[in-house]
């Protein structure tokens, strides 16, 4: 090639006017990944990854710099989509070209190298104004110390894996229970890239104190979800066809095993780290989007309040697939509130996102779908007749809404056949009915009742073993107890609870009523600010849009309450933190109307923000379990290696090794019994699903069962019955399976017992 | 070029963005070095790698066909396996022992070496006093809780 028709070339992909730096990173990122051995480039290659293809398609989209400068999380997100759409086409392509496990490194980085290529095609007309640059997103660098936070609670975890003690686990939450009233004050006078790293830092370091703890992954969800990953790693190929939701959900499947065969290392690693590192960005989005229509200070204190949430640091990062639909979502709302973007911008990007919320999480994509119709309705009903400045532009929203929609038949219909979770409620709602307030008693007022929600009194171990034999004789004839399981020497028994003893039991009570009280006070307040953002005459456009969007939240958060139906398919704290995005704003907006309203006195800002993040850190002291070790309780897993928590959801090499053990040593034909938590090791160890029964009493063991034992049911002699008032605490009953059954495998903290 | 000016001149060029440069310098240079052996054994002794785990799986190999009844003979063959979760060669010492009555009678012993993730099949042909209506043969292993257990219905009872 001669020297003219090079430049030719290169002017083509590269333009004069945009600067080759993605050239530059393309190949630092190409060399990182062959060589992701060595940790160094492993920590490139997932930094570069999380930036570039977002960087590129939000150039290719026309998004100005300065808008994801403002709105960093379009940069996640964005990454994630272009992530996802190249490894499903290297899966879909890689096997007509005899590639025949495209999942692997060296086939998904000629796919990642002619996409972003192909990207940067798509974007080499777009101005300056478009190229972002990595160091703006960094800003001044001792704005960079919160990122130490995350790496502390990475030690914290091991160190408490080790047996070695929670003082850095402590010293994290306390540092977060500091930065929260300490940020509120000091908000106005710090730069929003400083508050942006300290909520990243923060959110992340209370996600890891819990999903780092354990070799394996933590939590109930994850346990499965982790399995259809790790086979699609294994296999390297992921196929269409029908398949159950998880299987069907890319964010489980193909995009952490895209990022398994880039960055390299042990699978696990990418839902115990990966993931909350991208859904750390969540609570930055909720500070960033509230920063366009609120004061620094109020942003900053609607994001801590999702921080202070167990939602979102303890419950979320044991549910991979809803981080980064969560994530998602927060890019969509971010575009649909982004006044900046063109609108062919806006549409496109909305477009992008709302089709990857669609593979991502099934659930979150139908609550975005209701809540953009429901306000965009809302909004048209508010402004019906107004002035037409008034009036709010609701056509990316329907648009929106379209996109996801369209995409979900797709995708849950003819491409993989997953409907079975959304036929399952239909025809749940079908039978049922929505069981309005199930809970409700006789000439019990409707507010009592809502208030009151599920109630039924605790069943006893024995109550709940004669319950479940009763079920299983009238619906399992196939399965035969011994007749010895009806001696009362084997009835259940409640097992101790595992909470530390109350040390200063007036302290611990007032707290859990401050607590309670305080998180009914935030979630008071978040209503009254969607009704008043909704429906106030003043205001913009946008800020009624936001207010539309809370109220509407409202409405499907009270309707998964009202409804035994709805609160049965849906978990409602999971919904509880999709809608606290929009709720949290309003609520800190609502304190900035008082303040606004109260200006003439300067102090009165500091104070009332100050009340109010006082009240995050007792909700947060109470949610994070950092008042236990000092008043005794139930302590968390990211404090202690004791409790309900260790004893449910702690993995061990030994349950490993039994699970597996158990999977090659069994029949095809064959029941198998694990408790509710026991089966969760099953679940992500080997590929056992079917005929696993959750009851182990007496009563309903079959006389020729394999029966997982655990840890916690070896070591601590405890199990779980799962009945309709909760789950019971219960002996393990080892008297009479060492009587009757063969101990045939053993660990020592382990054993299968069988006939 | 002297050292000293060599050195004035690479600080005239680092130094507009020296704070950066040198944070992400010993950023790499920390990774670089933590995956060496050094910085291997700095973890380990800072408690920060978890060690890996090092156990005893104690099973009997055709646990699907476990005999219910002994021989009438009263000798029975007894097939259990050690195997060695663990980085080193272990050696393990087992016994079997009669757990029916209130005393544990021990019937044989012996000791498996077994390496690294490694498996030793242990077979002896033991012979049990059966003189009620079951007997439980116990496996156990020194110095480790790991124990399997076995039920058999004595010939005058089957």
């Amino acid at each position: 090639m001669t020297h003219t028709a090079w430049n030719a070339w290169r002017r083509r992909l590269v333009p004069d006017r945009v600067p080759a730096t993605w050239l530059i990173e393309l190949a630092v990122l190409d060399i990182g990944i062959a060589a992701n051995s060595i940790w160094l480039l492993r920590a490139v290659v997932a930094l570069l990854l999380a930036v570039l293809p977002g960087q590129l398609l939000l150039r290719a989209l026309r998004i100005p710099a300065i808008s994801v400068r403002r709105y960093v999380a379009y940069l996640p997100c964005a990454s994630v989509a272009v992530l996802i759409a190249t490894t499903l086409l290297v899966d879909l392509v890689g096997p007509l070209l005899n590639v025949h496990e495209p999942l692997r490194r060296w086939p998904l980085l000629v796919g990642l190298n002619l996409a972003l290529g192909g990207l940067s095609r798509l974007g080499h007309q777009a101005t300056s104004s478009y190229e972002l640059k990595s160091s703006d997103l960094i800003g001044d660098v001792k704005w960079l110390w919160p990122l130490l936070l995350p790496l502390v609670s990475i030690a914290a975890a091991a160190r408490l894996d080790n047996g070695d003690g929670s003082t850095l686990a402590v010293i994290v939450l306390v540092a977060v229970a500091v930065m929260i009233p300490v940020c509120t004050v000091l908000a106005n006078q710090l730069h929003r890239r400083q508050i942006s790293f300290l909520l990243y830092g923060s959110g992340l370091a209370l996600m890891l104190l819990t999903s780092m703890r354990s070799s394996y992954v933590i939590g109930f969800d994850i346990n499965a979800e982790y399995f259809d990953f790790h086979q699609t790693a294994v296999n390297g190929i992921w196929h269409f066809g029908h398949l159950n939701p998880y299987e069907a959900m890319l964010s489980l499947t193909v995009l952490p095993a895209s990022l398994h065969g880039l960055i390299g290392g042990q699978d696990v690693w990418i839902f115990k780290l990966g993931y909350p590192a991208l859904f750390a960005f969540f609570p930055v989005a909720v500070f960033e989007l509230g920063t366009r229509f609120l004061s620094r200070r109020a942003a900053f204190v609607a994001a801590a309040l999702v921080v202070s949430q167990a939602y979102f640091f303890q419950q979320q990062p044991e549910i991979a697939r809803q981080e980064l639909a969560l994530l998602i979502f927060a890019g969509i709302m971010g575009a649909l509130f982004d006044v900046s973007l063109q609108r062919h911008a806006q549409i496109g990007l909305v477009s992008v996102l709302g089709a990857t919320l669609v593979v991502c999480h099934y659930s979150t994509a139908y609550i975005t779908i209701a809540l953009c119709l429901l306000a965009s309705g809302l909004v048209i009903a508010l402004s019906w007749g107004k002035n037409k400045d008034l009036r709010i532009a609701v056509l990316p929203w329907l648009i929106a809404a379209a996109v996801m929609a369209a995409s979900a038949a797709i995708w849950y219909l003819p491409a993989t056949h997953s409907t079975s979770n959304i036929t399952a409620a239909a025809q749940s709602i079908r039978e049922n009915g929505f069981q309005l307030l199930p809970g409700r008693r006789k000439g019990e007022s409707i507010f009592s009742a809502y208030f009151n929600g599920l109630r039924e009194a605790p069943s006893t171990p024995l109550q709940y073993e004669r319950s479940v034999s009763k079920y299983y004789a009238a619906h399992m004839s196939y399965i035969v107890p011994l007749s010895a399981a009806n001696n009362p020497a084997y009835n259940l028994r409640a097992a101790p609870p595992l909470s530390l003893p109350d040390r200063v039991p007036l302290l611990a009570s007032v707290l859990a009523d401050a607590e309670l009280l305080v998180q009914q006070m935030i979630n008071a307040f978040a209503v009254l600010g969607a009704f008043v953002f909704s429906l106030r005459r003043r205001g913009s456009p946008l800020s009624r849009m936001v207010g539309a969007i809370g109220l509407v939240s409202f409405v499907v958060l009270a309707a998964s309450r009202l409804s035994g139906a709805l609160a049965t398919d849906y978990n409602s704290s999971r919904l509880f933190l999709q809608c606290l995005f929009v709720l949290s704003i309003l609520e800190a907006a609502l304190f900035e109307i008082l303040v606004t309203r109260l200006k003439s006195r300067a102090w009165v800002g500091p104070a009332v923000f100050g009340c109010f993040s006082l009240m995050l850190v007792i909700a947060f002291l109470g949610n994070s379990g950092l008042a236990v070790p000092l008043v005794g309780g139930n302590p968390p897993l990211s404090l202690s290696n004791k409790g309900e928590d260790h004893a449910d959801i702690y993995p061990s090499a030994q349950e490993k090794a039994t699970a597996q053990w158990l999977a090659s040593a069994m029949p095809s034909q064959r029941l198998i019994y694990a408790d509710y938590y026991g089966q969760l090791r099953l679940e992500q160890f080997t590929d056992l699903r079917s005929a696993i029964f959750i009851d182990i009493t007496p009563r309903t063991i079959d006389r020729n069962a394999w029966i997982f034992a655990s840890t916690s049911n070896t070591v601590d002699h405890r199990t779980w019955g799962v009945t309709s008032s909760g789950v019971l605490d219960i002996d393990f009953p080892d008297a009479f399976l060492d009587r009757y059954f063969n101990v045939v495998y053993s660990t020592g903290s382990t054993e299968v017992f069988h006939p | 070029m002297s050292f000293q000016s060599f050195f004035r001149a690479v600080g005239r060029v680092v130094r507009p963005r020296d704070a950066r440069i040198a944070i992400a310098g010993i950023l790499a240079i920390v990774l670089l070095v933590l995956q060496t052996g050094i910085g291997r054994a700095a973890l380990q002794a800072a408690g920060l790698s978890r060690p890996t785990p090092s156990f005893v799986e104690l099973y009997f190999p055709d646990a699907r066909a476990l005999p219910s009844s002994l021989p009438a003979s009263d000798h029975l063959e007894l097939r259990f396996a050690l195997s060695n979760v663990g980085l080193t060669t272990h050696s393990f010492v087992w016994q079997v022992s009669d757990n029916t009555g209130k005393v544990n009678l021990r019937l044989v012993s012996g000791r498996s070496a077994v390496s690294a993730h490694g498996t030793d099949v242990v077979v002896r042909n033991i012979r049990v006093d059966c003189s009620g209506k079951r007997a439980e043969l116990l496996v156990s292993v020194e110095r480790a809780s790991a124990r399997i257990s076995l039920w058999l219905a004595c010939p005058s009872h089957t």
